[in-house]
This record gives C-alpha cells, structure tokens and sequence, in this order.
C-alpha cells in the first residue's frame, strides 16, 4: 500500500519537478494552490523558490542574512518577549522534532536555533515589531527548511507576507479580518446576523491567522500544507480560510445561544475535521468570488492600498525575471499604512468632538484612544463636562483660580511631601531645557494648586496619596486650570470611593478581583487563597489610574482615554487582566505569600497596552458590576461611584450630571452600608443565594448554583403540580386564566432561569 | 527543601510619610540613594541576605506607605514581621512627635515581645535639625528600645540599623528556640532557624 502510494505520488508530481527545474514559478504556485507539496524533500526546493531566497535567482528579493553564529547575536528590543515565547516553544509536533539521540530530545537546540533566527531577523528589519505567533510561523520554517535557510526565508516573509501583522499596533491587522464579516454576509446571512446580534468582532481568528494555524493545528502535515498554500498565495488568504472554517460550523453556530461567550468559545476551538483539503478549496473559491480590492470597500475600512494584502501581486511577482519591489522601501510603505489608518481614526473623533457626541468619544476612547496631546485636550474636558460651554449648573466648578488665593485643607501638609516628590517620571514630557531647575519648581508648585484647590472645593472628600499622580497627568495635558476643573469632576465623580476617610470602600471594590480571577482561572484563584493574598498588591495600580507604576506617559494617556470613557471601576478590571496575562510565570513560583506578592507587585513587561485595555473591557461586559456585587458579599453599595456613574454622567450632554452638592448624602450611605457589614471577611468571600443574584442586572455563576438551581428546580415543579392538582378539581375556566397569568407574568423569570441554567451547563 | 538561609526575618518600615522609609531600604538593599523618590504607595519590599555570626539571615524588609489612611493595609502587615522599625524625621518635630502613634499601632497589631528600634534619619541635613539626639535617645531608653540617627544619603549608620534589628531578633530567636522548634515541623515558619529534615516549603 505504501509502496504504490509513493509511486502514485511520484508521478504526480512529476510537473512539480520539472516546474522546480524550470524555476516556472506560476506553475509551482498553482501546485501549491491545488493540492500542496506532500514531501519535507520537496518543500525544501519548492519554499525557498516561492519566498525568492533560494541560491541562484536572478533577482533575490533580500539580502543573505550573515551566517548565524553563537557569539554574534543581535540585539532587538524585543529580545525579552522573544526570550519567552522561544521558552515555551516546540511544545507540539514532537514526533516531528524529538531526537531520541539527544537526552532532551533535541528541544534546547532547536529552541536555541529558533531564537537565534528571531533575534537575527528583528535586529535586520528594526522597522518591524515582533508579535508574540509570528514564533509560531518561524517554527515550522525552521523545521522544514533548517536554520540557514529559514532565517532567510523568515525575513522575505516579514517583508513581503506578514508586515501588515507587524506594526506597532494591531490596528492594521485587525482591519483586515474585519472583510470576514461581508463574505459572512454574502455566503450565509444567518451566521453574519449571529455575529451581529452577539456584538462578536472578528478577533476571536486573530490567532488563526497571525500564525498562518500554526499555534492550532495539531498535524504537522496540514500545517505544512497549509503553509504550501498560504506561501502560493496573496498573504491575505488566512482570513478566507478562517471564514472557510466558520461557514464549515454554521450550522452548529445557530444552534448555540446567541451570547457572545457562547459563540466566541465555539469559535475558538478549532472545529473536527476530516481532512484539511475542503477547507482550503473553499478558501481558495471565496477569494476567487470575493476578491479583496472589491470586498475591502465594504468593510468601509482603511486597510489601505499600501498593505501587503493589496500590493502583493506587484511586489511579489511570479516571473522571477522581475524584481520584487525593494525591501529597502518597505518602511516608507509600512509608515503610509499606519498614518492612512490614524487619518481614518482623526476623522472620526473629528466629528464625534465637532458634535459634541458624547457616546462616540467614549466609544473611541475605549477602543483607540485619542492619540495626541492635542485631541485629548479637547476630548478630556468633554468627557468630564468641564469644557467651558459644557459646565452643568449640576457641576460647579467655581473656585477662584488666582495665584494669591490659597485655601487651607486638613491636607496640605501630605499634599506638600506628595508634591515634593512627584515629577520623578516622564522626564521627557515636562523638563524644559530652558530652565535651570528643568521646570520642576513651578510644574510642582501648579501641581499642589491644583489638588488643594480640588479638596478645598469639596471638603467631603479625602486626600489619598495618589491623588497627585492622577493630577500630574492632568496637568501634563490639560494644564493647571483646564487640569483644576477636570480633576475636580474626576474626584467627585470618578475617584470618590477611593476619597472617603478610610480606604476600606476602595479595598472592598479590588475584591472583585477574586470572583474575576475563579471564573477566568481557577488556578489562579486558589493560589490567591492558599497564600492568603488580597489583592493590596496592586492598589496604586488602581487609585493612580496606573499612573504611579508605568513608565511611559503615551501609556499612561492612552489609560486615562480608556478610563474617562468607562465606568470608574474598570482599573480593578485592567489589573485582572495583567493579572490573567501573566498566569503561567505566576503559576511557576513558590506557593508562598511573600513571593507571589512580589511577583505580582511589579507591572510585567508589555508590548502594547492595547492588550489590556481589551481584555479588561472584555471582562467588564463578562462580569458586569452589579452581577459581581453580589458574589463578592460585600458591602460596596449602591451609591458608590462605580454603581452610580452610568447615571451620575449620562451619554446625553443636555441631560443633567448629578448634582455635586448631593454628593455628601451618597457618600455617607456607602459608609454606612461598610460599616453595616461589618468590615471584610479575609482572604475569600461569600456570594448572596442565587435567587439574590439573578434577579440584579448581570449573573455572573459561582460554584454552587448548579446545586442550588436544581434545589429550585424541584422545588418549583413540586408546586406546579400541586396547583395543577388543585385546579383539576375545579371548573374549566380558572386553569385558563392561570395559565395565561401565569405565563405572561413568569416570561421574565422564565429567562433568568434559561440563562442561569445555560451558565450552569457551560461552567 | 534546602534553602540557601539559616534563618528568615521579616522587617517591618513604619513612620510619617516623608521621613525617608525608601530610601533607607534603597540604601540597604542596592546601596544606592536618589533625591528624586517617589512616593510609596501601598506596600512594597525587598530582600537582602547578610552574614550573622557565622549565619545566614535573610531579610525581608516591607516598605509602608506614611500617610494615616493605608494603615487599613499596613496594619496587616505588623502581624507577620519579626521586627518593626519606627523611622521620623530629625529635620521635622511633627513626624517625632507621632512616634507614639506608631508604637501604639504596633501594640494594637504586632505580636507580642516583636523587636522595636527608633530611626532619625537625615541626619546629614545638621543645619536643619530640629530633634535633639538626647532628646529622642532618652525617649528611646524610656521605652527599651534601641535607637540611632542614620542618613540614607551619607549612608551612616544604616547597615547599622538594620543589623541592629537582625542581631536583636537572632538573639531572641534563640532564647525561644527550644519551644519554638516543637511548634512546628512542617512549615517554616519566619523567622525560625530552617530544619533542614523539615518538609516545609519555602
């Protein structure tokens, strides 16, 4: 069988060898395209060929790399993420790469070639940023093709492949899976409503595709095969693939609960398959249907003509008798395509500030952000309502600002040893070379100003050190009395939890880290309870906005966007998502108190802060507040900021902010509700009954509701047939009228219980 | 388990804000000083290990924030710690003047017998030195605790201080030791000289 296999085999691909001989490009594509190149031996000739690094072509498309070697590797700022991602590397497709001969089995001599190819490839091409799967593709060319020759093709690939997944942002590349959704359209209207209706953006196949599969597929063989087709192709294809594979389940895709967590973990998995070739056919047939130059325009989208997806047919030519377009020109392209998508970004809050709008400034605060200086000086005083022809009566701001008039507070002498240590960081942004002192002085005299002023106007409200971290920011951007003005709505309407005489409101919110933490990751949360930990660790993250901890003031602005357009609790959400990113280091120390408190402390290493401001959105909308309330058992009651600010602040600028003069009244009824409940339970909590949970805004399950709906469950159709019993005996009438009060009063309860019971069986 | 220490002491760094708790952990830990510090917020700690007597102790310093409000946090901290440094300001009354707060805090939360020492620091500011060394050192002996004037900045006195502390704590470790290794043959508890057969985890 195998025998007559291989002979089958060898004769068909016969054309393939003589393409190969004949250095017949088009031809090898097309082989590429339709079935692959089935053998390592013929990959080796066939990829090198395609990626133009094979030796002999009249016109290389990059420079060799120098010959790699162990003393001389480069340096890349991305060396550490690198480092980490190479260490957890060669995890799969083992029987591919173990040698029995090498006590290790070979992994720490492949994971070493692999970080040398890395390093060698991002110290050549600085322009490029590393992504933490573009590893994954570098594996499986090392794997087939050796590290000499992998390293080259590697940089070809950057180049002219996959440079649209390597620029600072994501932005570009998660433009570009954007085109998923009108071929959904297209194809299958019901999946396409499905996405709609469950608010599910395509990011659920980012890693699908920035891993050309790699870091998915299980079979070494289909990757590979993939990999025949994808390096044959326009490098947009892993996107038709990914919407090959969604169309492949829609059928099951329907039959799931429309919610986003439901659809997106169905997504997520990779779906049974038999055989990878009919996904590749459909792959290939929609690009043919939907080509990208025409589908790009419904996706209203800039993924702008510079790409590589767009250009790839001209820079990438199949005769290879033409030169590919010079890679020493890639960065004028790449820099086109990054300032096309921020004029794209521009025009929108543009708009959204000209109108006043103020749901659409959030919603690119939240999303984006507002990139400069000069935009977040305009979208800051609009999301607080500060601007001058913004101001409430709701919201006095009166407060004369002149030099000579200085209120006394309780707190002047803390503030004054905060302002004497501040401007320590963002050197960058405030030292002014013209000034002897660097601008420090007067930077620090403006700063203690500003917050005397704020608590002098709302002697309600405690000073926390911290404060003066939120202030400096302000007063970086805003200036002193735009910042005043700002930072006194912050205080108010924002920050106030964190301003009562005692932190306990501001610790009793960071334990909804725990339930957080024992939905996401249960292995975390254990260890949180074994070493007994409460998440103290991270309280400057949260009462500084971060800005106390980050080390650059873009990142810290680009927060604060995030922030002034959310709810006032989302901090504690961004640290759980720091906290969820770094599991498995986390996981990997001594289960001791005094360790993990000090791992945790430090702000991990990052790429981008993108990352976490979407994860913590994320989880925001997974455990909303007042679902989250109930679990902790915690007495964070509902006049708190974070429970209030929805109402406080409302989308709609005409509509009055709550009046600042009430303030006080709140404030006194959460200390109270705090000193009701007697103070915190350490180191766990207990949630209310299910019943007390469901009928707030936003379930979120806990261990135990399966039980206690089961208990309900019985219990409810123990009286139901009870009543049924009941009614028999009586006339016709009075079951009819029962019925149909009773269904049209229990409609809303019959909910509550089908999504208690669907969290039930999911968890 | 077989770590690199023959004992473990958690340290504990309480005082007013601004008298220079940092600083004089940046001091011991890295020795380095900066006038540029930030302040501290929450908690924080660092570790350095030091010869004792021909032993290794390791030492766990936790940092505290100053300010009245986060003793909601610090306070928990008071309970674990072996030793608790109380540091003012000589440059200022006040910070001096609410030492006996702290101590009171460390009566209400540490435990009990917990090894005490009193700090000046900045003591190279002399031209703006407002507490007196007599002054604060017959406060200290009132008390029976240990005191000394130190600068983070010249670094006087604060390898000093610190060891101070650790050869107090050895000290009374090892008075106790005898009732302290029946107590526990599992874990290690802080501050107790490791055995080595123990299965404890660290």
């Amino acid at each position: 069988m195998a025998a007559s296999g291989d002979h089958d085999h060898h004769d068909r691909d016969l054309d393939l060898e003589i393409a190969l001989d004949r250095q017949d490009l088009a031809t090898i594509r097309a082989i590429g395209i339709a079935r692959g190149f089935r053998t390592t031996a013929l990959r080796q000739r066939a990829w090198p060929l395609l990626l133009r690094c094979a030796n002999g072509l009249a016109h290389p498309a990059v420079d060799p790399p120098a010959p790699p070697s162990d003393d001389a590797v480069a340096e890349t700022r991305f060396e550490d993420q690198v480092r980490k991602d190479v260490h957890r590397s060669f995890v799969h497709f083992a029987n591919i790469w173990r040698d029995p001969n090498d006590e290790h089995g070979g992994r720490p001599r492949l994971q070493a070639q692999l970080h040398r190819m890395l390093v060698t490839v991002l110290a050549k091409l600085p322009f490029l940023h590393y992504y933490q799967g573009f590893h994954d593709i570098c594996t499986v060319l090392l794997l087939v093709l050796g590290e000499h020759m992998a390293t080259h093709a590697v940089q070809v690939l950057a180049l002219y492949f996959l440079r649209d997944a390597m620029h600072r942002s994501n932005d570009p590349a998660l433009a570009q899976m954007r085109i998923i959704l009108p071929i959904l359209k297209h194809e299958n209207k019901a999946v396409f409503d499905l996405f709609q209706d469950v608010e599910l953006e395509p990011h659920f196949c980012f890693g699908w595709i920035t891993t050309w599969f790699a870091a998915i597929v299980r079979s070494f063989d289909d990757v590979c095969r993939l990999f025949d087709l994808f390096l044959s192709c326009n490098p947009i294809l892993p996107i038709y693939v990914a919407a090959a594979i969604v169309l492949d389940q829609a059928d099951e895709l329907l039959e799931h609960d429309r919610e986003f967590d439901i659809v997106c973990a169905s997504l997520l998995r990779l779906p049974q398959y038999e055989s990878i070739e009919p996904w590749i056919a459909t792959a290939y047939d929609l690009f043919a249907k939907y080509p990208i130059a025409s589908i790009q325009g419904s996706t209203g989208w800039a993924f702008d003509e510079n790409c590589a997806a767009l250009r790839w047919d001209s820079d990438f030519h199949a005769d290879l008798h033409r030169p590919p377009y010079p890679a020493a020109h890639i960065p004028v392209l790449m820099h086109l395509t990054a300032t096309t998508a921020v004029a794209d970004h521009d025009r929108n809050l543009e708009a959204a500030l000209g109108r006043h709008d103020l749901a659409a400034v959030r919603s690119i605060g939240i999303a984006r952000g507002f990139r400069t200086t000069a935009y977040r000086r305009r979208a800051w005083p609009l999301l607080l309502r500060c601007a001058a022809d913004l101001v409430h009566p709701a919201i006095d701001l009166t407060l004369p600002l002149a030099d000579d008039f200085l209120p006394e507070t309780p707190f002047d002498e803390q503030v004054r040893k905060d302002v004497r240590r501040s401007f320590v960081h963002f050197a960058d942004v405030w030292r002014n070379p013209h000034d002897e002192h660097g601008g420090k002085p007067k930077l620090q005299t403006q700063l203690y100003h500003m917050v005397v002023r704020v608590l002098a106007r709302f002697p309600f409200l405690h000073y926390y050190q911290g404060l003066h971290d939120i202030c400096t920011v302000l007063l970086l951007v805003l200036g002193e009395r735009m910042g005043t003005y700002a930072a006194q709505v912050l205080a108010v309407y924002y920050l106030r939890d964190a301003m009562h005489e005692t932190l306990h409101p501001t610790m009793a919110q960071m334990r909804i880290l725990l339930p957080i933490l024992k939905n996401e990751n249960k292995a975390v949360f254990e260890l949180f309870q074994e070493v007994e930990l409460e998440p103290h660790f991270c309280i400057s993250w949260i009462t500084t906005w971060f800005a106390h901890d980050l080390r650059s003031f873009d990142d810290v602005c680009r927060l604060f966007d995030f922030f002034l357009s959310s709810n006032p609790i989302l901090p504690v959400y961004v640290a759980a998502a720091i906290i969820l990113d770094q599991t498995d280091e986390l996981l990997e120390q001594d289960r001791e108190f005094d360790l993990v408190y000090a791992y945790l402390s430090r702000l991990p290493p990052y790429e981008s802060i993108e990352h976490w401001i979407a994860t913590a959105h994320r989880l925001f909308r997974k455990y909303p507040i007042p679902g989250i309330q109930g679990i902790t058992g915690w007495a964070f009651d509902d006049n708190c900021a974070a429970l209030r600010w929805d109402r406080d602040f409302p989308f709609a600028l005409r509509r009055a902010p709550f009046p600042v003069d009430d303030v006080p009244t709140l404030m006194q009824s959460t200390s109270t509700a705090l000193a009701r409940a007697g103070g915190d339970t350490p180191y766990g909590f207990t949630p209310r009954p299910l019943v007390l949970r469901v009928v707030r805004a936003g379930y979120v399950p806990v261990e135990g509701d399966g039980r206690a709906l089961l208990l309900i469950t019985a219990v409810a159709i123990g009286i139901l047939s009870m009543g049924i019993g009941m009614i028999q005996q009586h006339d016709a009438v009075a079951p009819a009228a029962a019925v149909a009060v009773a269904s049209k009063g229990s409609a809303e309860g019959l909910d509550v219980l089908r999504r208690v019971l669907v969290s039930f069986l999911r968890g | 388990m077989n770590p690199e220490y023959d004992y473990l002491f958690k340290l504990l760094l309480i005082g007013d804000s601004g008298v220079g708790k940092s600083c004089l952990l940046l001091r011991f830990a890295d020795d380095t000083y900066t006038e540029s510090y930030i302040s501290t917020i929450g908690v924080d700690f660092k570790i350095r290990t030091i010869e004792l007597e021909g032993k290794t102790v390791k030492l766990q310093i936790w940092d505290t924030a100053g300010q009245e409000r986060f003793r909601t946090i610090t306070s928990s901290y008071y309970r674990g710690a072996h030793g608790i440094i109380v540091v003012y300001d000589v440059t200022d009354a006040d910070t001096f003047k609410n030492v006996k707060n702290w101590l009171q805090e460390i009566d209400r939360y540490a435990v009990e017998g917990v090894n005490k020492l009193l700090v000046g620091n900045k003591s190279d500011l002399v031209g703006k030195k407002v507490v007196d060394y007599n002054e604060a050192k017959a406060f200290a002996d009132s008390l029976g605790i240990s005191f000394l004037e130190t600068s983070a900045k010249s670094a006087t006195n604060v390898e000093q201080a610190f060891l101070t502390m650790a050869k107090q704590i050895k000290d009374r470790m090892g008075n106790n030791n005898a009732t302290q290794q029946t107590k526990s043959t599992v874990n290690i508890k802080p501050g107790q000289p490791v055995q080595q057969s123990g299965g404890g985890c660290c």
